[in-house]
């Protein structure tokens, strides 16, 4: 098969077109800046952090974010949060530094045991065998509130994160299966709904981006990325619903697509709907660490107190 | 036909006289929109022909956690 717009010999075929390497190159990277763009996702005078793991959807995110804002002449910076597992994130990191250090990008690294104490790997077993929680609810959220305080520390106004269009599908996806419509009004390439100084507005600009793409993008550009799963995915209901929403695909080529477009149709209905909800209750701020939350106790400090974590003090 | 499916990191010896990357797949039970076919070095698509003496490496597009 050829390339649609040449006569090379194709290396992806997909959204109704065949590309060449240098044709799917520039596809790429055409599709990831008219998102930022048309979505106002990074402007003059942001300081951009980028949430970056060093998987291949977070290495071609602080690429491409990267190559904007030096285009736009907007500060950029990387952001890594070590779990603590070992085998996987000890690897991925490994990779991280090599890119940044290649593509002059500079990277702050805050760890689980740093913060909270102790690593995921030591803390889930207890997670598990006491409190009944699976490791990923855990990792999600000390991950989740580290990402949004070390940004917000370093004086972040954006959070990019890698999340693409087949993450978008599979959260909808999530969501609608357990009753969460709130949850998917505060999805879509800017996520939120509130403003509130607290929180680092994230935003994502491989939202349009097919998994499959990106992997291309990051083998074609030859970063240096390797196959990581991490150890406890075979407990998360999340790689339920990606093998499903996979096995689809295959049967349908472009449902994936057909459900994040559809999502986006709804959204700003969702969002007026459930922001009227939130805008009638007033933010509360966590008694322990001042962070806003729903509660007296934001969910992160509740987590490591029914967990015991003791946090080293430097 | 040297084969390398990434995702369990396994090398497999097949023998076939010509295939094509759809039916490698379809062969392996593996899903092609969770990975590319690399063949001697070169991503290709699914209709590629695929020969004996090639080096085939299946890489999975599904990672992290």
């Amino acid at each position: 098969m050829k390339c649609t717009k040449c006569d090379k010999k194709a290396v992806y075929a997909g959204q109704g077109q065949n590309y060449c390497k240098s044709h799917f190159l520039e596809y790429f990277e055409s599709k990831v800046t008219k998102t930022i763009s048309r979505n106002n996702l990074l402007e003059k005078g942001d300081k951009v952090c980028v949430a970056t793991s060093g998987g291949k959807d977070s290495l071609a995110v602080l690429y491409m974010t990267n190559l904007y804002c030096k285009k736009y002449d907007i500060e950029c910076f990387a952001l890594a949060i070590d779990e603590g597992i070992a085998g996987y994130r000890d690897h991925t990191l490994d990779d991280l530094r090599i890119f940044c250090e290649k593509y002059d990008v500079k990277l702050h690294v805050v760890s689980f045991k740093d913060k909270f104490g102790d690593t995921l790997d030591n803390i889930k077993d207890k997670a598990i065998t006491e409190r009944n929680k699976k490791p990923c609810t855990v990792c999600g959220i000390f991950r989740r509130t580290l990402l949004n305080r070390s940004a917000r520390e370093l004086g972040a106004t954006k959070l990019v994160t890698g999340h693409n269009l087949d993450d978008e599908a599979q959260s909808f996806m999530m969501n609608t299966l357990l009753g969460n419509m709130s949850h998917n009004a505060s999805l879509g390439p800017i996520t939120g709904l509130s403003n509130n100084d607290k929180f680092v507005a994230r935003v994502k600009p491989l939202y349009f981006m097919l998994e499959k793409e990106t992997r291309l993008f990051a083998l074609l550009k030859g970063f240096k990325v390797e196959f990581t799963e991490c150890p406890n995915i075979n407990m998360s209901f999340r790689a339920v619903i990606r093998d499903e929403i996979n096995a689809i695909e295959n049967k349908m080529p472009g449902a994936k697509n057909g459900i994040v477009n559809s999502f986006l149709e709804i959204l700003p209905l969702l969002k007026e709907h459930y922001r009227e909800k939130k805008q009638k209750r007033t933010f509360n701020y966590c008694k322990k660490c001042n962070d806003a939350c729903s509660g007296e106790v934001c969910n992160s400090c509740k987590l490591e107190e029914e967990l015991s974590l003791v946090k080293n003090v430097n | 036909m040297k084969v390398f499916v990434e995702k369990d990191s396994r090398s497999l010896n097949l023998k076939f006289d010509k295939i094509t990357g759809k039916q490698l797949l379809e062969n392996l039970k593996i899903n092609s929109s969770t990975v590319l076919i690399v063949k001697n070095d070169e991503v290709v698509l699914e209709d590629e022909i695929l020969e004996n003496d090639d080096d085939i490496k299946i890489l999975s597009v599904v990672s992290g956690g």
